[in-house]
């Protein structure tokens, strides 16, 4: 769902980033507040700045060049009032109006140059965002993909896919465009004080008292506000979720007669998504017309002690052009704090999600301590000695494993669910490192060989197959990107899964969708036998491969992974008798321990652990 | 009228909020005209000689013998207009949030309710993922629409009219002159917005081909590292993240173009405006103040014409929201008209010549199904994939009608029974559950909510979950899915199963879903039940020979017919399909028991 919502807002904030009438203004139109969720608050604000200005650093003779295009705009901008004091003082209150239009021509071209300005600066600063944003997501993706599995394990792939997506979106927005609202206010700001002073200090000084207020309640405001939006984005996320999750298992709904069992959970839901956005609007909605009243509070103050200082003290102390200068000053004085106030928080959001991206970048990476021996093709001969493994300190999963496989051996690993048996294989690819022993393949550690080569030659078929969105002709041809289209049809009928595939309307064109969910379990796993004996493995791991498939498919596929098996040392994770069977070495794991091991007779004689299961699961 | 009662028919109710707002709007955008004529009044009229231009009822507020005391009263009357604007301003949206969140909230509740109620079907023809945004993001378009973009195309209009009324008061020559780039303006802008779509949904298209491959480098991670694949991944983004970014450029590029083209109109428009106006204040047709207000109310309604050309060419996309919300509700509910008969069940169940077939395809999936099994019996159903099987039992639970023959239970037709009650009764477990992503408590618990621990705790034990339960970390406290524990295709099996025996049924029906469940386990279960749950009709469906030769009665199934139908002695005498599955599935054991006698 996630991923439709991001779509829509990138539109919006595209719309933000270059649309000039979306954004803030010191004539006045209050952009709405609305980021997307929230993460918690930034930790090391300084470094994280530091490293962005890195970013910025690149481009810095544009950004240099938009500072003093904003700059001359911005005065140019803050010259009206003081024409129109001119105006007042020279020709309205001397009855003389010949030269007033010399004004307004002159305060049309200010309109236009500072248009130009923003149109321009705001342009180039889209552009170099562009840049930057590009740069880093593809640095943090290339170490997503080099980071070890457990980072994934640690971290859950929804965070991680967040951090590329969301985060990004975050510094997308501060540096596109908040940044620059950000400068632009503070330029503004200065300005105006500058300018107000020279006209009359005594005023200026009484709107200088409203900063306080007016900064205390918009950051009050805008903290309500965003948080009564992060409670609506909450609430909207939990009832998509809901729907989402209801939508997908109405059959079950449905199969059961549970029709409205949900209705009640949603329907609340649908409630607190109702209050809070109402809430949210109601704070956003306070703002403007708060504002709105300050401004003619501050100019109805400017007005009054002006008036009384014009009446007590007169010229050249002050005039009423300088009132009326001073009071047009302060109505420009309050957008930009209104605007700095908000757009702090932004800030502070997208320093935040970038902080998390450089989080993601500084992740370890498995290749850094690659091995370096070439692999071309292995013999086969492995050798686990002493290997000691855990996921976390507490828990021992593997124990002191000790066995050995002669090149073109198929081990068969029996045991019951949990003891350790996935693991065992897990461990030999080096998708986890293991906590004490070395694993030996041709008679070199594990760790001495290029850890990509290393995998590639060795074949896997997990479980529980990750297919990709893709055509099925893709998913295959995964396993060898150089691979003919012959090569992988060829793989596809070894493995079985031609038949099914022929069949299929679009036949090798046929897409599959997200997590291959219009393939049945059984017709998943042949494709990623296909893929597996497509890349020819040297060594070949198969997970209950062939468990979910119905009894004809299994009989068909039984007989080509046994070609397959049968140049290759193998191991092999099996509930059937007639694998197990077959195998040089049967391997008993349990509670993480390799408590037997041996042929299937000399198991049998034992009249151990394996004995027992034989008898449980085969003999009745 | 149609179209409009598609666009109104969710407002009811609250309806008189909506207008509220609008009449608040209304007001306000009369107020907002107000500024420049006051303007106008201090220079014509105040310090010059010329009317005043505001209404005849303001006039008469600002009345005063001096100028001194005039200015006051303009500065008072007008600042006393703003507090009533901020007032106003603060009431609409108070008004108008409330309006859109109340109909939003309505129309999630319809919907969401209505989708529950439309048939299986229905839900196994429709893409889940579609209806989801139909109820999510469709929702949202409305929403959007109702509370922003219609007011704001109101508020615009409602200015444009107070705007030009008042330029027309003051200078009907100068009015034309002021408004005459505005039609080309909006034509501009209209025209270019519904035709830069087409560019954004490139973008968006290219946002999610990256996001896809981000996401499914993600997902797949272990499949990219096992093939070693990484760097052609990272390739893959990048070409992805390139034409993102080109794409957006070029986008950017054309809002660019647009901004700046309309920006350099709405100058020549103020140009234009500036020099007319000039040369009717030199040849004293025009108020200097007028002149001022003119170009002060120009700048109320020229700069958000854009605007409104885009909020326009946007309306479309609500009229196929609305339309893609409408289809759902066209739908008609499954249980409309159903029967009330709601029997406690026994779970005699016949099938008398039953034939089915979809309503657009002729041929039957069913045909002449005859078969009787009395209460308590356990009958295996087994055929090759695709024989109808599970057709057979959609029909038992009426989530598909049949055409021909009667299905009765305990003698009643199966038409004549509430449905829900009919599903509540009979347990079917799917080969593929679906788990909510709540705890295993909770999963278990929802097809009977009111069960307590200690039932949750034996049906997991009857379904030979128990133990792997209690060695989670949190026991039947844990999450199941991606924000929790990711359970194996056995143990969701044996959840579903679990979930089935909370509450005694007196039919079960297990769809293939021992599958991933090993052969030990699959045993221990299926005595479990044999012991504990003697009276219910257990329906077994498969293809393994093994699971179904301990039945009482096997019915065997191929291409929509009974072919055969006996014990499981009988059935491998008689030649047959049963005979070749049974040939083809026990050479193995035969292999591996020859094997064990050699050795």
């Amino acid at each position: 769902m996630s991923k439709i919502l991001t779509k829509r807002e990138l539109k919006a904030d595209l719309l933000k980033t270059i649309d000039p009438s979306k954004a803030p203004t010191p004539q006045g139109g209050m952009r709405r507040n609305r980021g997307p969720m929230m993460g918690p608050k930034p930790k090391n604000v300084s470094a994280t700045i530091k490293r962005l200005l890195a970013y910025l650093g690149l481009y810095k003779f544009a950004i240099l060049f938009i500072a003093l295009t904003l700059i001359v705009a911005t005065f140019l901008n803050l010259l009206i009032p003081t024409l129109f004091s001119i105006a007042l003082d020279d020709y309205f209150l001397t009855f003389d109006f010949t030269g007033v239009y010399r004004i307004v021509l002159m305060i049309l071209g200010i309109a236009l140059i500072n248009s130009l300005v923003r149109f321009t600066s705001r342009f180039t600063m889209v552009r170099i965002t562009q840049k930057i944003i590009k740069q880093i997501r593809e640095e943090a993706f290339a170490k997503l993909m080099k980071a070890p599995i457990s980072y994934y394990d640690e971290k859950g792939a929804g965070d991680l896919v967040s951090r590329i997506s969301n985060d990004i979106d975050l510094i997308n927005q501060s540096l596109g465009q908040t940044v620059l609202e950000f400068i632009n206010s503070f330029i503004i700001l200065i300005g105006v004080t500058v300018l107000m002073f020279r006209l009359n200090w005594a005023l200026s000084l009484i709107v200088l008292g409203f900063i306080p207020i007016i900064l205390l309640f918009v950051v009050y405001i805008s903290k309500k506000t965003r948080k009564g939006f992060k409670e609506q984005q909450i609430h909207l996320a939990a009832l998509n979720g809901i729907i989402e999750e209801n939508i997908s298992g109405i059959k079950v709904v449905k199969l059961y007669g549970q029709e409205g069992a949900f209705t009640e959970e949603f329907s609340e839901e649908n409630e607190k998504l109702k209050t809070a956005g109402f809430m949210a609007q109601f704070y956003a909605g306070i703002l403007w017309p708060f504002i709105l009243f300050l401004n003619n509070l501050i100019y109805l103050v400017v007005i009054a002690v002006g008036a009384f200082l014009f009446i007590s003290i007169g010229a050249p102390f002050i005039t009423i052009g300088s009132i009326a200068g001073v009071s047009q000053y302060s109505r420009q004085f309050i957008m930009p704090i209104s605007n700095l106030g908000q757009q702090f928080n932004a800030l502070m959001q997208g320093i935040a999600g970038a902080e998390r991206v450089f989080e993601l970048i500084d992740a370890p990476s498995e290749y850094d301590a690659d091995g370096e021996r070439a692999i071309d093709t292995f013999k086969g001969a492995l050798a686990f000695e002493g290997v000691h493994f855990s996921y976390s300190e507490e828990v021992k999963v593997l124990e002191d494993i000790n066995f050995t496989a002669e090149p073109g051996q198929l081990i068969a690993i029996v045991g019951p669910t949990g003891g350790g048996k996935t693991t065992t294989i897990k461990v030999l690819n080096r998708f986890y490192n293991l906590d004490a022993g070395r694993i030996l393949i041709d008679g070199h550690d594990i760790q001495t060989y290029q850890m990509d080569a290393l995998r590639k030659r060795i074949g896997i078929v997990l479980q529980d197959t990750h297919l990709f969105k893709g055509t099925v002709f893709e998913n295959i041809h995964y396993g060898d990107f150089n691979a003919t289209e012959t090569e992988v049809i060829a793989a596809a009928k070894a493995a079985g899964a031609h038949d099914f595939i022929a069949k299929l309307p679009k036949r090798y064109d046929t897409l599959v969708t997200e997590g291959g969910q219009n393939f049945s379990q059984g017709e998943r796993q042949l494709i990623s036998i296909a893929r597996t004996l497509l890349n020819n493995p040297d060594l070949l791991i198969l997970d209950e491969a062939t468990s979910n498939i119905d009894t004809r498919t299994e009989a068909k596929i039984q007989a080509s992974l046994e070609v397959l098996m049968k140049n290759r040392t193998s191991i092999v994770i099996a509930h059937r008798l007639q694998t197990i069977q077959k195998a040089d070495k049967i391997l008993v794991i349990d509670h993480g321990k390799l408590i037997e091991q041996g042929t299937h007779a000399s198991l049998l004689e034992q009249k151990g652990f394996y004995y027992d299961l034989y008898q449980a699961q085969f003999a009745a | 009228m149609k179209q409009i009662n598609r666009f109104t028919k969710w407002m009811k109710g609250s309806f008189h909020l909506y207008l509220g707002g609008l009449f608040i709007i209304f007001l306000l955008q009369y107020f907002r005209t107000l500024p420049p004529l006051f303007v106008q009044h201090i220079i014509d009229y105040v310090f010059g000689v010329e009317p005043s231009n505001l209404p005849g009822f303001m006039q008469r507020w600002l009345l005063a013998d001096t100028v001194q005391q005039q200015l006051i009263l303009v500065a008072v009357v007008s600042v006393l207009f703003t507090l009533i604007r901020v007032v106003m301003i603060f009431a609409q949206r108070v008004l108008l949030a409330k309006f859109t969140e109340q109909v939003a909230y309505g129309l999630r509740n319809t919907l969401y309710k209505h989708l529950q109620n439309l048939s299986y079907h229905y839900h196994t023809n429709a893409e889940t993922g579609d209806l989801i945004q139909r109820v999510t993001t469709d929702v949202d378009t409305y929403r959007m629409f109702v509370g922003e973009q219609f007011v704001e195309v109101a508020r615009m209009t409602f200015l444009l009219i107070f705007a030009s009324y008042q330029m027309l008061q003051m200078n009907v020559t100068m009015t034309f002159i002021s408004l005459i780039i505005a039609p080309i303006i909006f034509t501009i802008a209209f025209v270019y917005f519904m035709n830069v779509k087409r560019i954004f949904t490139e973008v968006e298209e290219a946002e999610g081909k990256m996001t896809t491959t981000l996401q499914e480098g993600v997902t797949g991670i272990r499949v990219v590292k096992a093939f070693g694949n990484e760097r052609h991944e990272i390739e893959k983004f990048r070409n992805d993240s390139e034409i993102f970014r080109n794409q957006s450029y070029r986008l950017v590029k054309l809002m660019a173009f647009f901004w700046g083209g309309t920006d350099a109109l709405i100058f020549a428009q103020y140009a234009l405006t500036a020099s007319f106006g000039i040369y009717f204040v030199v040849q004293g047709t025009l108020g200097t103040g007028q002149f001022i207000a003119f170009l002060a109310l120009l700048g109320l309604i020229v700069w958000p014409i854009r605007q409104l050309g885009r909020i326009i060419g946007d309306f479309g996309k609500t009229v196929v929201a609305l339309k893609r919300i409408d289809e759902i509700m066209d739908q008609s509910s499954e249980h409309e008209g159903d029967s009330d008969f709601a029997p406690t069940l026994q779970g005699n169940i016949t099938f008398e010549g039953v034939s089915f077939h979809f309503e657009d395809d002729p041929n039957h999936l069913l045909k002449n199904i005859s078969f009787d099994v009395k209460a308590g019996e356990t009958v295996a159903i087994i055929g090759r994939t695709g024989s109808g099987k599970s057709t057979l039992i959609s029909l038992l639970i009426r989530l598909l009608e049949h055409q021909e023959g009667r299905i009765l239970i305990d003698g009643h037709p199966i038409e004549t029974i509430n449905k829900k009650a009919l599903r509540k009764q009979i347990g079917l477990i799917l080969q593929e559950p679906f788990l909510y992503s709540k705890t295993v408590a909770e999963n278990i618990r929802i097809m009977h909510r009111e069960a307590d621990q200690q039932t949750i705790h034996s049906a997991a034990r009857l379904a030979r979950l128990h133990d792997d339960i209690v060695n989670f970390e949190e026991g039947y406290e844990t999450l199941v899915g991606e924000r929790g524990v990711t359970l194996s295709g056995g143990q969701k099996q044996r959840l579903a199963i679990a979930r089935m025996l909370l509450k005694d049924k007196p039919v079960l029906v297990f769809d293939d879903s021992l599958s991933a469940v090993d052969t030990e386990t699959d045993r221990q279960i299926r005595e479990a039940l044999s012991d504990t749950w003697r009276d219910t009709t257990v329906f077994i469906i498969t293809h393994r020979i093994t699971t179904a030769m301990e039945a009482d009665r096997i019915i065997v199934i191929d291409q929509g017919q009974v072919v055969q139908q006996g014990s499981h002695d009988e059935l491998i005498k008689a030649e047959g399909l049963y005979q070749s599955l049974w040939e083809i599935q026990s050479q193995v054991m035969d292999e591996t028991l020859k094997e064990g006698e050699d050795a």
